[in-house]
């Protein structure tokens, strides 16, 4: 056997089964790391349930409203029923006929039943009658079942109806509107016994039964069908006008983050643990991409790029004192021996060459590590909401809430030593997904039909831990204010 | 409980077993983290980072083989892996041609295991790591290479410098195991 071989089976036989007992807490802080790795998860499923939440939101409240914004076809009086009325309209014209009844109660002895005075009164003026709907049209808005509810309830059982029914088309068309509108607004029943059934001209001189029917004139209903048009309009406040509902948008912003480093998070004596912390200001840019739901909302999504960087002075690293035996202790530049690993990342820090001082804080030892530098770059989706609180031809006023989802893709983290030297830190283990919110308040003007320029300051609040496993963390949000330029199609 | 049933249940995420399994192995996959760390809290540290990617994956484990081979393997490429982001590794220049005869066969009975360790433990990381993969865990030079996306020829000379240096520290803390070839073994 050559010595190769030899010294291979040394060690090979004194090694290979070779055992040993970590410290007592192993098991403990590997149970903590699971625990915590359970709990990202459970967060994780959150975030994607709330994000499914958001969009299905999102499309349904676009559907909604976008549902509403048109406005509907008149619809034929054919296609109206007018089981539904307007509670308060019946109880006006119920008051309105109850004094009336009061009135003839005072000056007629006999009379049995509501309906029979009614329909003593409704023949025997119907112009005046017309009039009243008329009259109560402007004060109650909705006027066009007047005639049939007053009729109605004027017949009682008896089935003596008394419809106003216009003899042109045109004018049927103008009560039909009304009749639309009033059932638009309607939201109880009325049984149908007590409320005249409307039907075309021919339909409803086909279903008169009595003589007593009483036919009123266009001029006498006295409606004039353009205004009741505009009115409807007017009073909805729908705006139909046409609007674009796709929109491709290239945005930058700077960025301003507000960091929070923390050292041995675990260590409740290590606050203040940073000397000074100097945020750079650093750029976001990136696509984004608009579907107008409706003329009031928009969902936005894009990818952008986002930067951030820092640099940190004075990080109090934490001394592990666990070496006993004379394993590859370090000795800092004071002479001291330091226990041989600054623990930066749970590995050796690589650059461990005796260059870190040691400080004693709260009487736990630490290594000064004078500089650190980090710059990292991320790939974001946000998903937001637009409402648009003014919009016209030449500008717009917006606010926006949304998720941002964000993915680490790159990182460059320096360890500056006293000397000056600078080292790369590779071994940064990076939180590869994080979610924040945002939201802010923009506003543009608008170039031509297509194009529109915005500027939209936006608050994105959550926290990324760029190190997950480490002596070092740093959470941060930012503040950023888009400029965009958008095209609409 | 059964290794087996015991694996099992970890695989469904039972952290009973978990436990379990830890104190099964615990001792031995320390040793193992050891032989490649270069302080005990490195080693502390691969244990816990080992044990965590073992719960991860161990639903991976298809009841091939011994589960404790399975998990050794599972923790030297996990330090592989680790040592790879560092790339510490580089080519020597030095072969290691030593002539004189050596006897170790009684060494056995005087070094006990922790200086063995001891003894690794002082070379550079990178001729610790592939001394440990050829000679403790059997890789073939062009399986190190692969491995660590190093040339075969870097994995030859590191180990071949490892080795020179293990020699030099054995004799020079057992001499008795020294032999000249001319003192006839």
């Amino acid at each position: 056997m050559g010595d190769n071989s030899k010294i291979d089976k040394l060690f090979s036989d004194g090694l290979n089964d070779f055992e040993a007992s970590p410290q007592s807490d192993s098991w403990a802080r590997i149970n903590a790391t699971m625990e915590k790795k359970q709990q990202k998860k459970r967060v994780l499923y959150w975030r994607w349930a709330s994000i499914a939440a958001a969009v299905v939101l999102a499309f349904y409240t676009g559907y909604y409203f976008n549902d509403n914004t048109t406005i509907e076809t008149y619809p034929n009086i054919q296609n109206t029923k007018p089981g539904n009325s307007n509670p308060d309209y019946i109880s006006h014209e119920k008051s309105m006929e109850q004094s009336k009844l009061k009135e003839q109660d005072s000056k007629e002895t006999t009379q049995p039943e509501r309906g029979a005075q009614k329909l003593k009164s409704s023949p025997s003026d119907p112009i005046q009658n017309s009039k009243k709907v008329a009259s109560n049209s402007s004060l109650s808005e909705k006027p066009a079942l007047k005639n049939a509810d007053n009729t109605s309830s004027a017949s009682g059982n008896t089935s003596k109806q008394t419809v106003a029914i216009a003899d042109k088309t045109s004018e049927w068309e103008a009560e039909s509107i009304v009749v639309s509108n009033f059932e638009e607004n309607s939201n109880t029943d009325i049984e149908s016994e007590e409320i005249a059934t409307l039907e075309t001209p021919d339909q409803t001189a086909e279903t008169i039964e009595e003589p007593q029917v009483v036919l009123a004139t266009p001029e006498e209903i006295q409606l004039n069908p353009s205004s009741e048009v505009l009115d409807y309009a007017e009073n909805t406040q729908v705006d139909n006008s046409p609007f674009s509902r796709f929109s491709i948008s290239a945005m930058a912003s700077p960025t301003f983050p507000f960091t929070d480093v923390t050292v041995n998070q675990n260590d409740k004596t290590t606050e203040g643990n940073v000397d000074q912390q100097t945020l750079k200001t650093s750029y976001t840019y990136g696509l984004g991409f608009g579907y107008r739901l409706s003329k009031k909302l928009e969902l936005h999504t894009g990818i952008v790029v986002n930067n951030w960087s820092q640099e940190v002075n004075g990080v109090k690293l934490k001394v592990t004192q666990t070496i006993t035996s004379g394993l590859n202790t370090s000795v800092d530049a004071s002479g001291n021996i330091s226990s041989g690993n600054v623990n930066f990342t749970g590995l050796n820090d690589p650059t461990n060459q005796g260059k870190l001082q040691t400080a004693n804080v709260g009487g736990q030892t630490y290594s000064i590590l004078p500089g650190l530098k980090e710059n990292y770059q991320f790939i974001e989706v946000p998903l937001a909401i637009g409402y648009y609180m003014i919009d016209n031809k030449r500008w717009f006023v917006k606010t926006n809430i949304g998720l941002n989802s964000r993915f680490i893709s790159q990182s460059k983290v320096t360890l500056v030593y006293a000397d000056g030297s600078e080292v790369p830190y590779k071994n940064i283990e990076l939180e590869t997904y994080s979610m924040q919110l945002i939201g802010g308040i923009g506003a543009g003007v608008k170039f031509g039909q297509h194009w529109d320029f915005g500027l939209s300051p936006t608050l994105l609040y959550g926290i990324t831990q760029v190190n997950t496993h480490s002596e070092i963390d740093t959470y941060f949000h930012q503040v950023l204010i888009y400029s965009s330029l958008s095209y609409r199609f | 409980m059964e290794l087996e049933s015991l694996v099992r249940a970890s695989q469904k995420g039972d952290k009973k077993a978990h436990g379990e399994l830890y104190t099964l192995l615990h001792r031995k996959m320390f040793g193992i983290c050891l032989r490649y760390a270069s302080s005990e809290a490195e080693a502390q540290d691969h244990l816990h980072d080992g044990f965590i990617h073992l719960y991860k994956n161990i639903k991976k484990y298809g009841f091939q083989g011994s589960f404790e081979g399975w998990a050794r393997r599972l923790f030297v490429n996990l330090i592989l892996q680790k040592f790879r982001s560092k790339k510490l590794l580089y080519a020597t220049g030095f072969e290691f041609n030593e002539t004189n005869e050596i006897s170790y066969e009684h060494i056995l009975e005087d070094i006990n295991a922790a200086e063995l360790l001891q003894l690794i433990t002082e070379l550079s990381p990178q001729y610790k790591l592939i001394f440990n993969l050829y000679a403790i865990e059997g890789y073939s030079h062009k399986e190190i290479a692969e491995k660590l996306e190093i040339s075969e020829g870097t994995s030859k000379s590191n180990l071949s410098r490892a080795r020179s240096i293990l020699q030099a520290k054995v004799l020079e803390r057992f001499p008795q195991c020294y032999q000249m070839k001319s003192n006839g073994g």
